[in-house]
């Protein structure tokens, strides 16, 4: 279930996407101003964020660099009434995900929360195999990048002037370490990194 | 206006005036022409008479002379039967007399005889002898003087005459058949004339000057003269009841000499110039009444044009006033078009937000009636909550268009907290670009003026972007509204640098800016605007920096 978090000062349009997101069957929880917003981000789960660019006293482009100064880079959708190609390639420049103009298009806004989803799946995948391939001692990880490339066990111990029973009891703790035996599972989290 | 004749009044009396004296010059000159070519007339007239008179002087003379010359001796009774039918048809010819002029002896011989004829007259008649110029003592009846003796022969009458001896020896010196004259005094003179040839005898009359000119003929306007030699024989004042002459105008003169056979007379006629004839009083007075009556209605017509005039001007000024107010209230119009520019990319994103939300709401509401169990409920809640948003959206729209219109202005009663609220609609979001809080002390119950909505939106909303670009980003721009007495007050004032003081005074004088790009009408035309509704605008710097400018109107009166 992925989230969704909506940050208008307007009450009618948040009101009207968050109930046009729920016919999607997409949850969205609203915030009227950036503050209210920064002030429980942290106990939040990562999901995709909805903000107006144009807010009094902190603005969309704002908010999301002072999250980035906190280390969350969820995908960042940005709304605006003005199509203001200036605003625009700052927030692109930025890293923002996507840039809509009001009003919004329910299909399009759809598309760019199912986009933002995946690079949200994506970039929890690349941190989960990071975290996984940070385990792995600089051996192991050699003999994984090996076996990414296809490369039978007999191969690498030739490869690494090594036995082939210690480059299997690698590839066994690798797999230990990994929490799979899949080989194909474990070339994902490699090309994943 | 200028000049004081443009009063209608004090022309026509300056007219009528210049009238008078014109009438009186013109009068005066012709009445002057008049009178003395009258003069001239009589003057001429007298002298025709006069001069014929003295003729027949001369003619009784030569006929006198004839008669007593025609036979030796003289023919006294035919002489004296014509000299008494002289007599009694001419009065003026007083006495007629022939002498008989002889050397000393004879004369005193024969003056024993004529004595008994003649009267001592009384008259003294002083002669002057040739050489010695010394007077000698008259005879009576006849006598001599230097050496020449004079006998009355006839003389008609026989007591009126004169004793001729002291003219004896002139008489004697005359040429012969010419006439010559002496005086005799009392208007009288004597036309002696000597017979021709050898003879002594001379013929003397004695005329009376005085009936030369009949009572008839005697002009009573003219003062007459009628002299002898500079002595006048004649003196005829004028009659007393024309009066005195005007001082500056040369009284008309007559005089013409009588030259009639040795009678030298001089004819002079004078007469005076009194006012009343120069001006008679009775067409004076009537020329002066139709006069004044012109002048009257001179002034009358000039009133009446001068109305007109003034009532065209009050028109006309009228006129203008209206074309003043139809131009600023387009100015105003056009001044609202122009920030409508700056507004509009606010009120964009202030209609965006509506659409946003109606475009949502719909395609929700589409996405759950085309469900295979359409939640009724939440389709028509969603449409409820998009009519309401509509509605938001139109009332935007017309707040615009409102401000935008270029409708005549309406003054009625007001809500000034309502005329706020919809400025800061119009404006809230273009605060919000400029990063300018705004903050709103409203009184409550409201305060209510008479205005028109639109020009006092027009007004705050110049005075609001003043104290906006005034702040800057950060800034506050605060709008309250109060009451004073019988005056409401809407104030806006903001935290930003405030007026320098020499700016002040010149703030809502046209044209007057201190912004580079601006025009200076700002203030100007909410001077203008704030004073059409019998407001008026101030502004001060506040204590503690900040602009506040302060729009004071008259409360609407309780209904």
């Amino acid at each position: 279930m992925h989230r969704v978090y909506l940050v208008d000062d307007d009450e009618a349009v948040r009101e009207a996407l968050a109930f046009l997101l729920s016919t999607y069957g997409i949850t969205a929880e609203t915030f009227g101003d950036p503050q209210t917003f920064l002030a429980h981000v942290d106990e939040k789960k990562p999901g995709v964020l909805v903000v107006d660019l144009r807010m009094p006293l902190v603005s969309g482009l704002q908010l999301y660099q002072k999250l980035g100064e906190r280390g969350i880079d969820w995908p960042t959708i940005m709304i605006t009434g003005h199509g203001d190609v200036a605003a625009c390639r700052r927030a692109f420049k930025a890293g923002i995900q996507d840039f809509l103009t009001k009003p919004i298009d329910g299909e399009v806004l759809v598309d760019a929360l199912q986009q933002g989803f995946a690079s949200l799946d994506a970039g929890l995948e690349k941190r989960e195999a990071r975290t996984l391939l940070a385990k792995l001692t600089e051996r192991e990880r050699e003999v994984l990048d090996m076996v990414a490339r296809g490369w039978a066990s007999k191969e690498i111990a030739a490869s690494l002037e090594l036995s082939v029973r210690t480059i299997d009891a690698h590839r066994a703790k690798i797999a230990e370490k990994l929490g799979t035996s899949s080989v194909a599972e474990q070339v994902r989290l490699a090309l994943a990194s | 206006m200028t000049s004081p004749l443009s009063n209608p009044r004090l022309l026509a009396l300056v007219l009528w005036l210049a009238a008078l004296v014109a009438f009186v010059a013109a009068s005066v000159e012709t009445s002057r022409t008049r009178l003395a070519d009258e003069l001239e007339v009589t003057g001429r007239t007298l002298h025709r008479l006069i001069s014929q008179r003295v003729a027949q002087h001369d003619a009784h003379l030569t006929t006198l002379i004839a008669l007593s010359s025609g036979a030796e001796p003289a023919p006294d009774g035919a002489v004296r039967q014509v000299m008494e039918s002289i007599s009694r048809f001419y009065p003026r010819i007083a006495w007629l007399a022939l002498v008989s002029l002889g050397p000393e002896g004879a004369g005193a011989a024969d003056g024993g005889a004529a004595e008994g004829a003649s009267q001592p007259a009384g008259i003294t008649a002083g002669a002057e002898t040739e050489g010695s110029g010394a007077a000698q003592p008259a005879g009576v009846g006849a006598g001599s003087a230097g050496g020449v003796s004079v006998r009355e022969v006839v003389a008609v009458p026989a007591l009126g005459g004169v004793d001729l001896a002291p003219l004896a020896e002139k008489i004697a010196g005359q040429v012969r058949g010419r006439p010559s004259v002496y005086a005799a005094g009392e208007g009288r003179y004597l036309l002696a004339k000597r017979a021709p040839e050898t003879s002594d005898l001379a013929v003397v009359l004695m005329i009376d000057a005085t009936k030369l000119v009949e009572p008839e003929e005697r002009p009573g306007f003219a003062h007459l003269v009628l002299s002898l030699d500079g002595k006048a024989l004649v003196d005829l004042p004028a009659d007393a009841s024309l009066g005195s002459g005007v001082l500056w105008l040369k009284p008309p003169h007559f005089e013409k000499v009588i030259d009639g056979e040795g009678q030298r007379l001089l004819l002079s006629l004078d007469r005076s110039l009194p006012l009343a004839a120069l001006v008679p009083p009775g067409r004076l007075l009537g020329f002066a009444v139709v006069a004044g009556l012109l002048a009257a209605a001179l002034a009358f017509g000039l009133g009446q044009r001068a109305a007109v005039k003034r009532s065209l001007l009050a028109a006309r000024e009228a006129e203008e006033r209206l074309a003043v107010q139809e131009r600023e209230t387009l100015l105003a119009h056009a001044s609202r078009v122009n920030a409508m520019g700056e507004l509009a990319s606010g009120i964009a994103h202030e209609l965006t937000q509506p659409l946003t939300a109606l475009l949502s709401r719909s395609q929700a509401a589409l996405r759950l009636a085309r469900a295979e169990k359409p939640d009724m409920a939440k389709i028509s809640g969603a449409l409820d909550v998009n009519v309401r948003e509509a509605k938001r959206a139109g009332e935007m729209l017309k707040r615009m268009r409102d401000y935008a219109s270029n409708k005549a202005p309406e003054r009625a009663r007001q809500d000034l907290n309502a005329i706020v609220a919809e400025v800061v609609a119009l404006t809230r979001t273009d605060l919000e670009r400029r990063g300018v809080a705004l903050v709103l002390e409203l009184t409550q119950p409201a305060p209510e003026a008479v205005v028109d909505t639109i020009e006092m939106e027009q007004v705050l909303h110049n005075l609001i972007r003043n104290a906006a670009e005034a702040t800057g980003s950060g800034g506050v721009v605060t709008i309250s509204t109060g009451r004073v007495g019988r005056e409401a007050k809407i104030v806006v004032s903001d935290n930003g640098p405030g007026i320098a003081a020499e700016v002040l005074p010149k703030l809502f004088v046209p044209f007057f800016t201190t912004k580079a790009d601006g025009m200076g009408l700002g203030l100007s035309l909410c001077a203008t605007l704030v004073e059409r509704v019998d407001g008026r605008i101030a502004a001060e710097t506040v204590a503690g920096g900040g602009a506040r400018f302060t729009v004071t109107l008259p409360l609407a009166r309780e209904a």
